[in-house]
């Protein structure tokens, strides 16, 4: 189950990096700030709306954890829409993961203290070969 | 300076004939130097290189703070469908402010759609990441969804015609393989928790 989960995250963020390239494709990099509202705002009402059917318990941390990562994803969206407006998506996709992974994984091991398995770390070598070849 | 040429081929086609451009409109009144005109032509291509690297960089960092923030919303036991709204709430209130800050917002239907309909997307692939998050390792689940820079990639061959290099084909491969071995890892995971 936990699996399958990933496998729809991974289909569904795949497809959302296709509507960042469309966008600027299709000449419309003028309206990166339009676009990215209607992304955010339609996620936050679509959240608000299945927030009303379901009661749900909240602690306070949810607000703030939730906020800081809102900001972060909305300015690191604006900057990388900035850069695939004017660099190939072959290099701009791969390059941005490539950094991605590095930062996140030093981030689990020292602060959270994750431990990998012998396939992960061989997966992590192959992804970092992938996007070094891919760059 | 030449292999980072290579690797910015669409933006050296643009300075090039841009230049072009200005050579044939300036040579209507007197030959332009032939070697100026590399000169300025390199150290914009430089000078472009370095502007959006920066922008890239600075995308990277943020994105990690956010990738981050999904172990500390597991490990403080939020509510992860209330954290989600917080994060839309927290992104539609930059957008905002950004736009204020900007004092203008110009208005397209095809972008109003195409982003929500991206919308509608990312908030299931939170939602379900968020869930998956409970079990999964951050490493592991982060680098999994890293490997989703495969549709985009190939949007940009197949739809946009951007043209790999033989290395870069290879290297595409190699992210198949690799997203198998973390499946692997991810369904053993949930077998043993199952």
């Amino acid at each position: 189950m936990s699996f399958l989960l990933l496998m729809i995250a991974f289909s569904l963020t795949g497809i959302i990096g296709i509507t960042n390239k469309a966008l600027i494709e299709w000449g419309l990099s003028a309206y990166r700030e339009l676009y990215m509202l209607a992304f955010y705002g339609t996620a936050m009402l679509l959240g608000g709306a299945v927030l009303c059917f379901r009661s749900q318990e909240s602690v306070p941390a949810d607000k703030w954890v939730g906020l800081f990562m809102g900001f972060s994803g909305a300015v690191s969206m604006l900057f990388f829409l900035i850069a695939l407006g004017h660099m190939p998506g072959i290099v701009v996709f791969p390059v941005r993961n490539l950094g991605n992974l590095v930062l996140t994984g030093v981030v689990s091991i020292a602060a959270w203290k994750e431990h990998l398995s012998r396939s992960q770390w061989l997966g992590i070598a192959l992804s970092l070969v992938a996007i070094w070849l891919i760059y | 300076m030449i292999e980072q040429g290579h690797r910015i081929p669409i933006r050296l086609y643009d300075y090039t004939a841009q230049h072009r451009t200005e050579g044939m409109s300036a040579s209507a009144e007197a030959p332009l130097p032939r070697l100026s005109i590399h000169t300025e032509r390199f150290e914009r291509e430089e000078h472009d290189l370095y502007y959006m690297a920066a922008f890239l960089i600075l995308s990277i960092v943020f994105n990690t703070f956010f990738a981050s923030c999904y172990k500390v919303a597991a490990r403080k036991n939020c509510n992860l469908q209330m954290v989600n709204v917080w994060v839309y709430v927290g992104s539609t209130g930059t957008m905002l402010a950004y736009i204020l800050a900007k004092g203008h917002l110009p208005l397209n239907p095809h972008a109003l759609l195409l982003g929500t309909a991206a919308g509608i997307l990312v908030f299931f692939a939170t939602l379900t990441f968020f869930h998956h998050m409970k079990r999964g390792q951050l490493s592991a689940s982060w680098t999994v969804i890293s490997l989703s820079i495969g549709f985009p990639v190939l949007a940009s061959i197949f739809i946009w015609h951007e043209h790999p290099s033989p290395r870069q084909i290879v290297g595409m491969a190699l992210i198949v393989i690799a997203l198998i071995l973390f499946g692997r890892h991810e369904t053993n995971q949930g077998g043993k928790a199952l």
